[in-house]
């Protein structure tokens, strides 16, 4: 394996993210390589620079200014709410309001006529042809008997 | 008592708003650092930690709890800042970054390097290595910056930063080899001094 390939994988075993036998297989080339070993010492020190350096703190009062924000922010839905009902009443006055609930009385009336209209009457074959039948053995009309019995509401 | 992520979420879940205060002070320090290793300003830095909050309590319901919480808070917090950034570069004229420091007095731009020797010459030497690292780690793309602050800066192990970006444990490998290899190239010269 060229050194190339060594040094994309120094960056993993430095994080201890290599498994037991790549691991003993780098530090193996590590050993026998000066300019591999120089490059993962140089590496070892920036990432021993990066992790002095001191964390950043924000400022005392975090949460007092987030809750100021998110209480704002609370504001803004409550009068996105408010402003709603407001164009509501502004756009319905009282009358408007009763014709409006005339109309949704209305337009509930005529769905429902609508749906209980749509159901349907469906023959049922096997008791007319058994109707039929017995009409045929007995040699007579029923049609008044059979008609009741032969349509049946689903 | 001390309650877990997951605990906190249920009740945060639930109305409790003093669990979202736990929440957010458990978090806080941590969003705050990650944000400005990503955007390089103190200002801007208090802001997108704040908007991350305010994602979090907005779409707290949206985490089902599948992950552990602060891969999923970390994620936010990396969308928000890649967003920010997306945004600012839109922007002309408001160019912040950890290269050129603000001067205001609310940011003095100024990232010390932890060390208990106190003498001046050291302090100086400190700061202009802090500096140093600051250019260089600003100098990353995006992406490479925002996996190596994680992993620098969080610890977060390969796996959890794959979970983190959304991409495969090779993809995670790659880029911080690669954020690596450029910030030992910058800051080389500067190298030798340090043990």
């Amino acid at each position: 394996m060229s050194c190339k390939k060594w040094k994309k994988k120094l960056s993993s075993y430095l994080d201890n993210e290599v498994s037991y036998r790549e691991r003993l297989k780098i530090e193996k080339h590590l050993k026998s390589c000066p300019a591999c070993f120089n490059e993962f010492k140089q590496l070892e020190r920036v990432h021993r620079l990066v992790q002095s350096i001191q964390p950043e703190k924000p400022r005392p009062g975090f949460y007092e200014r987030l809750s100021e924000r998110l209480s704002q922010e609370k504001l803004t839905l409550r009068e996105k709410l408010v402003g709603w009902r407001y164009s509501w009443q502004l756009s319905f006055p009282r009358v408007g309001k009763i014709a409006v609930a005339i109309s949704a009385v209305m337009l509930l009336s005529v769905s429902f006529y609508i749906w209980r209209s749509s159901i349907s009457y469906e023959v049922n074959i096997k008791v007319f042809e058994e109707e039929y039948l017995r009409s045929q053995q007995m040699n007579s009309f029923v049609g008044e008997l059979a008609l009741p019995v032969f349509f049946e509401i689903k | 008592m001390q309650y877990s992520d997951e605990e906190l979420v249920e009740r945060c879940g639930a109305g409790d708003e003093e669990s979202f205060r736990m929440l957010v002070e458990r978090y806080q320090d941590r969003v705050y650092h990650i944000v400005y290793g990503i955007v390089g300003h103190k200002g801007e830095a208090e802001d997108l930690s704040q908007e991350v909050f305010l994602r979090v309590y907005r779409f707290l319901h949206c985490f089902k709890g599948k992950s552990r919480f602060y891969t999923w808070l970390y994620r936010l917090t990396v969308n928000v800042c890649l967003s920010a950034k997306r945004k600012r570069k839109n922007e002309p004229g408001k160019i912040l970054s950890l290269a050129n420091p603000s001067k205001h007095d609310d940011d003095p731009g100024e990232m010390e390097l932890a060390d208990e020797s106190l003498s001046p010459l050291k302090v100086l030497q400190n700061r202009e290595m802090a500096e140093t690292i600051k250019f260089a780690i600003n100098s990353l793309s995006e992406v490479l910056k925002s996996t190596f602050v994680l992993r620098e800066f969080e610890e977060l192990t390969y796996e959890e930063l794959a979970r983190v970006f959304r991409c495969s444990r090779g993809t995670i490998k790659s880029r911080l080899s690669r954020a690596r290899e450029q910030l030992r190239r910058k800051i080389e010269p500067y190298l030798n001094g340090v043990v």
